[in-house]
């Protein structure tokens, strides 16, 4: 499953790592049409358009119903369960496009939390970096190091028994993607560090993980930790970024599905797709 | 568009790509929304510029000293160019007299503030002077939770209009960063952001929470803060803050944040995690400000407020945690005009803070704040106010710019022991460590200054004023202490204030404020004794006689300059059941006790000041004038408080109010 994920990561990185070469606007609001396009294609090849027509027809004969009848109890009960039915009818016509459309997107979504999900750390600015080491493994790390070239390390480490964690704070000093090197008991582990204002499109790794479908799939940007490695992961505290949607700020979410939707709505009657 | 922060600094960014993109309607809404915020017409005057510094306390005795000394080359540059003088204060000199007859051009009679505290006549407890809240008129219960059917109110009680809305009628835009005396904010077009009378979440002047292990009884009769006493176990301590009172619950509990703090076995660092946030600190070390959402109902109702935390020290834990402020960027009671000038601010400059008096010196007093932690708490506020100052300045195009700036009060409160040999609290170790920090303050507003003065059109007016000056507060008088002795108001034996204790059937007068006396009048107090009219006076007469010669037992020296009658004293007619009915001008060295200004009685009425807080200016006018500078001749020989509004009105070529009791000190053009 790791490998799987680590591919997926990989295609949908490239992806999504070419249109944000454009520009980090338009690399979201490509990537957003995109989808949009593309769940439309899928709508249009693996859609069962007869059955979404009928349940469609059948929604609408029932709302209709419900406002005729409306003095009638028991004929309007009657059609609201026809509602019901065929709102999950129309829901099950939809599950084929769905389930094409699942793994990409999941996959993409994924790589534009690193791209938009975060802001790098301003220059000048800070963010804690939290070494994950379990319970047993705690001890080991007593006497852990962390340096990076072109960040400082502002604090001494702070170790927390009861979270089997090791914290710093770090400062960056010069923009770009720099290298925290974590010494532990000999060994040393890379984890990358993104300063920097924002304006260009970087994608950022929050996370470095040992190994697991969802470690690698969501959250970072590297390569596994070493299976061996004395730590489970290394997290840097990226402040979490929003867009500007026109005048209201949000997460990339609800702006990718808006533009998606837009996109959407725009082919649809070029794609004569029923939906 | 694809990141975006709240605290950005260009205008334009690459996030207007997004807003481009087919979101007319939206950009529609939001240019109508900018247009909102200045919709002062342009009068025929407005392109005149006039820049006013607001220096809270800013002592001419002490100005001239440093300026003579060339540690302050803007303030004396300005002198040079039109002319420095002594800036008459209101009387009482108190800030929130002052700033309200700055404001209004009306003395306390007009404006209605008499003092930092008033009293109900009813229960003959204090009361904030310049505003008050009430709660929503009708409440719903349903269960332990209650539906407010209508909004709480804060109301300003502060009388007469700004000087900025009669400038706004004229059309003359002005900008108003940081005002006191004006919270909630006086409705305007005009863009102002209240400062002193703001509280802070709680509703307090500040109310700060000091965690440590240090054993019970290390901190005494704490009264801007709470001190918590805690352990820490296994190197985690769990805790909470305190936030406001839940109006939504009848048992109106607190709606805390609970909050964790963890302890590294050896090293000097601490995490403290609460809510969103996770914050490292070493030793003394400040964390940035913290956005935290106080839940009164999940889901339903909450508010934001926005604090700072200090780590004072990992073993023992010591950690201070500032009092939580209203969120300029999601106020939760009013504090600027137009609404959404508090997260302009802040959108420009970072978060701030928005209580006034925002100089902890309870801290300091309280022994939580060494000294230089104090100094250093004080840095941020001013730090804050420059780069707020910075920003309306670059885009100060026209109208008038005002900017207060309080580091020359509450720190020289704190630190005039430090320049005073004859300060009980006055040591040459002191005098070496801090003798200079006064002088420092004064240098970093003399920079202000600087860096105004070269933005500026070379016409444009510029104003240096402070509302009162400085005096040595060596030693105390307990009004309430000295009225039981010479037996005007009675007082059983037991403990709490004076207005609890007192029998007011046997009670003639009795002391609130720092500066006033009332009599326990009939009709107008609860349990009035003594009839208005020819006995009130009477009996004004002579206790205004037996002040006016009183003498400090420890000097021999008299302690008042002036106790009058605020009827025959202000131009305006006081209210009479809100003034005072004697307001009292300490010499210089002598102030009224904390305890009765508060309603109290001390445990002497006589007293050394052995507190922190060591210089004042809650004395009489003259012993404490303001100054007044500016680069224009100053054609008036005691230009007053009053008459700043009047001359700024005037200098738009409009004409005063009627009801301002000044008149401008520049020359007509």
């Amino acid at each position: 499953m790791t490998a799987i994920a680590f591919w997926l990561r990989t295609a949908a990185g490239w992806l999504v790592g070419a249109l944000y070469s454009l520009g980090p606007e338009a690399g979201l609001v490509l990537v957003s049409v995109l989808t949009g396009v593309g769940v439309m294609v899928a709508f249009k090849y693996t859609a069962d358009r007869k059955a979404l027509r009928s349940a469609k027809d059948s929604i609408q004969a029932a709302l209709l119903g419900i406002v005729i009848f409306r003095h009638d109890t028991r004929t309007m009960f009657a059609e609201e369960w026809r509602l019901i039915r065929g709102s999950a009818q129309y829901m099950l016509a939809g599950l084929r496009p769905l389930a094409a459309v699942i793994v990409p997107m999941v996959a993409i979504f994924a790589q534009l939390e690193l791209y938009s999900g975060f802001d790098p750390i301003p220059v000048g600015g800070t963010a804690l970096v939290t070494v994950e080491a379990g319970g047993e493994a705690l001890g080991e790390l007593a006497h852990t190091t962390l340096a990076g070239n072109a960040v400082e390390v502002e604090t001494p480490p702070l170790r927390i028994e009861r979270e089997g964690e090791v914290c710093w704070r770090i400062r960056g000093d010069e923009p770009g993607r720099h290298r925290l090197v974590l010494n532990v008991g000999g060994r040393t582990i890379e984890k990358s560090v993104v300063v920097g204002d924002g304006d260009r499109a970087v994608r950022l790794s929050p996370h470095r993980v040992r190994s697991g479908f969802y470690g690698t799939m969501f959250g970072s940007a590297e390569r596994p930790l070493p299976a061996d490695a004395p730590v489970q992961a290394i997290s840097v505290d990226y402040e979490p970024s929003l867009v500007a949607l026109g005048p209201v700020a949000m997460h990339w979410i609800p702006a990718t599905l808006i533009i998606a939707t837009i996109a959407a709505l725009v082919v649809k009657p070029f794609l004569r797709v029923e939906i | 568009m694809t990141k975006s922060t709240r605290h950005q600094q260009n205008g334009l960014s690459r996030r207007d790509f997004l807003r481009l993109l087919g979101l007319g309607a939206c950009a529609v809404g939001a240019g109508a929304l900018m247009g909102c915020s200045r919709s002062v017409p342009r009068g025929p005057t407005a392109s005149r510029q006039a820049l006013i510094l607001g220096f809270d306390g800013m002592d001419p005795g002490l100005l001239r000293r440093y300026m003579k000394s060339g540690h302050l080359p803007n303030l004396a540059k300005l002198a040079k160019m039109g002319g420095f003088t002594p800036l008459r204060s209101s009387m009482p000199p108190q800030s929130p007299c002052a700033w309200a007859t700055f404001i209004t051009g009306m003395d306390p009679g007009g404006h209605g503030i008499y003092d930092f505290i008033h009293r109900d006549p009813k229960s003959y407890g204090p009361q904030l002077s310049t505003s008050s809240t009430s709660g929503p008129e009708r409440m719903v219960s349903l269960g332990d939770v209650r539906i407010p059917l209508s909004a709480p109110e804060v109301t300003l009680h502060r009388k007469g209009p700004a000087f900025w809305n009669v400038l706004a009628e004229h059309g003359v835009p002005a900008t108003i960063y940081k005002i006191p005396s004006n919270f909630p904010p006086e409705p305007s077009e005009q863009r102002t952001i209240s400062d002193l009378g703001t509280p802070d979440l709680q509703g307090s002047y500040g109310h700060f929470s000091f965690f440590t292990e240090e054993p019970e009884g290390a901190y005494t009769d704490v009264s801007g803060g709470t001190v918590y006493h805690v352990r820490v176990r296994d190197g985690v301590l769990e805790a909470a803050l305190r936030g406001p009172e839940n109006v939504f619950r009848d048992s109106q509990e607190r709606a805390d944040v609970p909050f964790t703090v963890y302890v590294d076995p050896s090293n000097p660092v601490a995490r403290i995690d609460i809510q969103d946030h996770r914050v490292l600190l070493s030793e003394g070390e400040w964390s940035e400000w913290l956005r935290l959402n106080f839940k009164f109902l999940t889901g339903i109702a909450s508010t934001t407020g926005i604090c700072r935390v200090y780590l004072k020290s990992v073993r023992p834990l010591q950690l201070y945690i500032s009092p939580v402020n209203i969120d300029p960027l999601s106020p939760a009671m009013p504090i600027a005009t137009p609404d959404g000038y508090a997260a302009e601010l802040a959108d420009a400059i970072g978060l701030y803070y928005t209580q006034g008096m925002a100089e902890d010196t309870k801290a300091l007093q309280e022994g939580v704040f060494t000294d230089d932690e104090f100094i250093e708490q004080a840095r941020f506020v001013h730090e804050e106010r420059v780069r707020a100052f910075e920003f309306e300045l670059d885009r100060f195009e026209e109208g008038v710019l005002f900017a207060y700036f309080s580091s020359s009060d509450l720190p020289v409160h704190m630190f005039y022991r430090a320049i005073d040999p004859e300060s009980p609290m006055f040591s040459p170790e002191l005098a070496e460590r801090h003798g200079d920090i006064i002088r420092r303050i004064y240098g970093g507003l003399d920079s202000v200054l600087g860096r105004a003065m070269q933005a500026l059109d070379d016409d444009a007016l510029v104003m240096v004023m402070s509302d009162h000056g400085f005096a040595p507060y060596r030693r105390s008088f307990d009004l309430n202490g000295w009225l039981v002795e010479n037996g005007y108001l009675v007082v059983d034996d037991g403990n709490g204030p004076a207005y609890e204790r007192a029998d007011w059937a046997h009670s003639k007068a009795y002391a609130m404020g720092f500066n006033g006396l009332y009599v326990n009048q009939v009709g107008r107090e609860a349990e009035g004794t003594v009839p208005p009219g020819p006995a009130k006076q009477k009996l004004l007469e002579e206790i205004a006689g037996k002040l006016a010669e009183l003498r400090d037992p420890l000097t021999g020296a008299r302690i008042f300059r002036r106790v009058f009658n605020p009827e025959r004293e202000y131009i305006d007619r006081p209210d009479e059941d809100v003034a005072p009915d004697l307001v009292l001008g300490y010499e210089r060295g002598h102030r009224g006790s904390w305890e009765s200004a508060v309603g109290e009685i001390a445990p002497q009425v006589w007293a050394d000041n052995l507190d922190k807080w060591s210089g004042d200016h809650c004395m009489d006018a003259e012993v404490v004038a303001g100054v007044l500078l500016c680069n224009r001749p100053i054609e008036a020989d005691r230009p007053g408080l009053e008459d700043i509004a009047p001359t700024i009105i005037s200098y738009y070529d409009a004409t005063p109010p009627g009801n301002m009791c000044g008149e401008s000190f520049l020359r007509r053009s």
